[in-house]
């Protein structure tokens, strides 16, 4: 029982994890990032390579795979996102196109396999299973991640600019603020924590050029989903369908686990159209 | 406050086209240092325009705009606001998915940090009595209790100029009494530029007045003056009568 609580608590900070960066740029900027599933996939290889390379696992993965994607998400607003705001259909295509660029040009870099890192931490064990410690790993990095971007959307100047600027971007500039400059730093920090939890992930994926896949539709449910309160909304539909996943993943198999959580979803959308956040207090983020 | 020579902000030659539509034309303004200047013009007059050129929400198809004597022409929007120029626009400008304290912190941040934020937002929460409101989030207010947030911000970022586009519309006979106190209160350490129909209240706050017409400056005379101008009864209602 133990151990399957962990497995749910799993299987909810991972889709947290995968849906937070995509929250950010999508929920917050309204920019439809197909590209998501790649910039978790450049955090993968990120860590993958500076490991491989000699640095620090740690280092790698909460350091230089964050850093790495950030600078990758500035360069992709600077020079696409940024001349497509407002125009969804456009900016969805245009990061499709990033997606496939980015999928080839690391397929020709370390070619179509599956690279590993050996999951660090060990092994617990309760009631004589045992069970990869690294769990704990991805349910803490997720509360703390969840806890900082909260204390920074809710508590900070420069949260309170973000939230204002993807609420009337016409109205900041009045205010003495660059809104272009805000699109860009609220993206990069999308682009990092996506780089983040594709790094943290890593150890129990698997690496492989065509890894976004995998999770760019989970991630999108998943935002849809929660709504316009995108912390908020974004983290209780994590607990939602990962706990729909998991269950029925342990009473049947993990493709059973899927087809629960894309039929939890479809019903969601039918009873709340705006999703889990009309359901919360309209004061939350 | 005491007006002195240096404008606070001139323009020369201002023009803004929209297509092969004039919206201004040549226009040159003075405000003084501490002036409060009301404009007055008929509907698609050029007032809003001129206030979005003056902010550079609208890029001025000619001419030039100084600010305390400094050419700011090729400044953006919020290097602007920056200098300590606020705007309240016609339809309340605000951000909806925050709270009152929320968008006053936000214009407060403008242009100072910290506990200085904090006392700026207290004091103006105080002095437009907005203390039952305070933890609203904006799309969940009135007309008129949006319209006083909205000033609300403007006062809580201490800015050096501050237009005001038709601040009394849509306000009771009691909130314009209260708007006209406290655009006195706030002109005596701040130069204003108010866009404003009603003339009993332009005659209430401002000495002098700058009528457009038709995108041009037609006149820039005294209240008193201007009530009195036939010609500018005919440009309002289209006839030679005096302005009510």
């Amino acid at each position: 029982m133990a151990i399957a609580l962990v497995q749910i608590l799993n299987t909810i900070a991972s889709l947290a994890l995968i849906s937070v960066g995509l929250a950010i740029i999508f929920g917050m900027m309204k920019v439809m990032n197909f590209a998501h599933g790649e910039l978790l996939m450049l955090g993968a290889y990120s860590v993958q390579t500076a490991y491989s390379n000699g640095v620090n696992l740690w280092i790698a993965m909460f350091v230089i795979a964050p850093i790495f994607v950030g600078i990758v998400g500035i360069l992709i607003e600077l020079l696409v996102i940024r001349h497509l705001y407002g125009r969804m259909m456009d900016t969805l295509l245009a990061t499709w196109g990033i997606s496939l660029f980015i999928t080839g040009l690391i397929t020709m870099i370390f070619g179509n396999v599956t690279q590993g890192i050996s999951t660090p931490l060990g092994f617990y064990e309760i009631g004589g299973i045992r069970d990869s410690a690294y769990k704990f790993l991805i349910i803490g990095v997720t509360v703390v991640l969840f806890a900082g971007i909260w204390i920074v959307l809710k508590k900070t100047r420069m949260g309170l600019i973000a939230r204002a600027t993807m609420n009337n971007p016409g109205q900041v500039s009045v205010l003495g603020v660059n809104p272009r400059v805000v699109y860009t730093v609220t993206f990069a920090a999308g682009a990092a924590i996506s780089g983040l939890a594709g790094a943290v992930l890593a150890p129990v994926t698997g690496v492989v050029p065509t890894m976004g896949a995998a999770y760019i539709g989970k991630a999108f449910i998943t935002v849809i989903c929660g709504g316009d309160a995108i912390f908020a909304g974004t983290a209780i539909a994590s607990v939602l369908f990962g706990s729909i996943n998991q269950v029925t993943t342990i009473v049947s198999t993990a493709e059973f686990g899927e087809v629960a959580l894309l039929i939890g979803a479809l019903l969601m959308l039918r009873v709340l159209p705006k999703g889990i956040s009309s359901l919360v207090s309209n004061r939350a983020v | 406050m005491s007006e002195t020579a240096t404008p606070i902000i001139s323009t020369r030659n201002i023009g803004k086209h929209f297509g092969g539509v004039k919206a201004l034309e040549g226009i040159d303004f003075d405000l003084a240092e501490g002036e409060l200047r009301c404009l007055i013009g008929p509907n698609g007059a050029g007032k809003s325009t001129f206030f979005r050129c003056l902010t550079k929400q609208y890029k001025p198809s000619t001419g030039e705009i100084f600010f305390r004597g400094r050419n700011v022409s090729r400044l953006k929007t919020h290097e602007i606001a920056r200098l300590g120029i606020g705007i309240k626009t016609q339809v309340p400008n605000v951000f909806d998915g925050l709270t009152v304290y929320e968008n006053l912190h936000l214009a407060a941040n403008a242009r100072m940090y910290g506990a200085a934020a904090d006392e700026a937002c207290d004091a103006a929460i105080e002095r437009m009595a907005l203390q039952r409101i305070v933890d609203e989030r904006l799309d969940r207010l009135s007309h008129g209790q949006r319209q006083w947030v909205e000033l609300a911000m403007i006062i809580t970022s201490r800015p050096v100029l501050i237009l005001l586009d038709e601040p009394t519309a849509g306000m009771t006979g009691e909130e314009v009494a209260k708007t006209a106190e406290l655009i006195h209160e706030i002109n005596r350490d701040t130069s204003l530029i108010v866009v404003e129909h009603d003339m009993n209240f332009v005659r209430a706050i401002a000495r002098k007045v700058t009528v457009f017409h038709q995108g041009r400056i037609f006149a820039e005379e005294s209240a008193e003056e201007i009530m009195h101008d036939p010609k500018i009864g005919e440009i309002y209602l289209g006839k030679r009568k005096k302005v009510q």
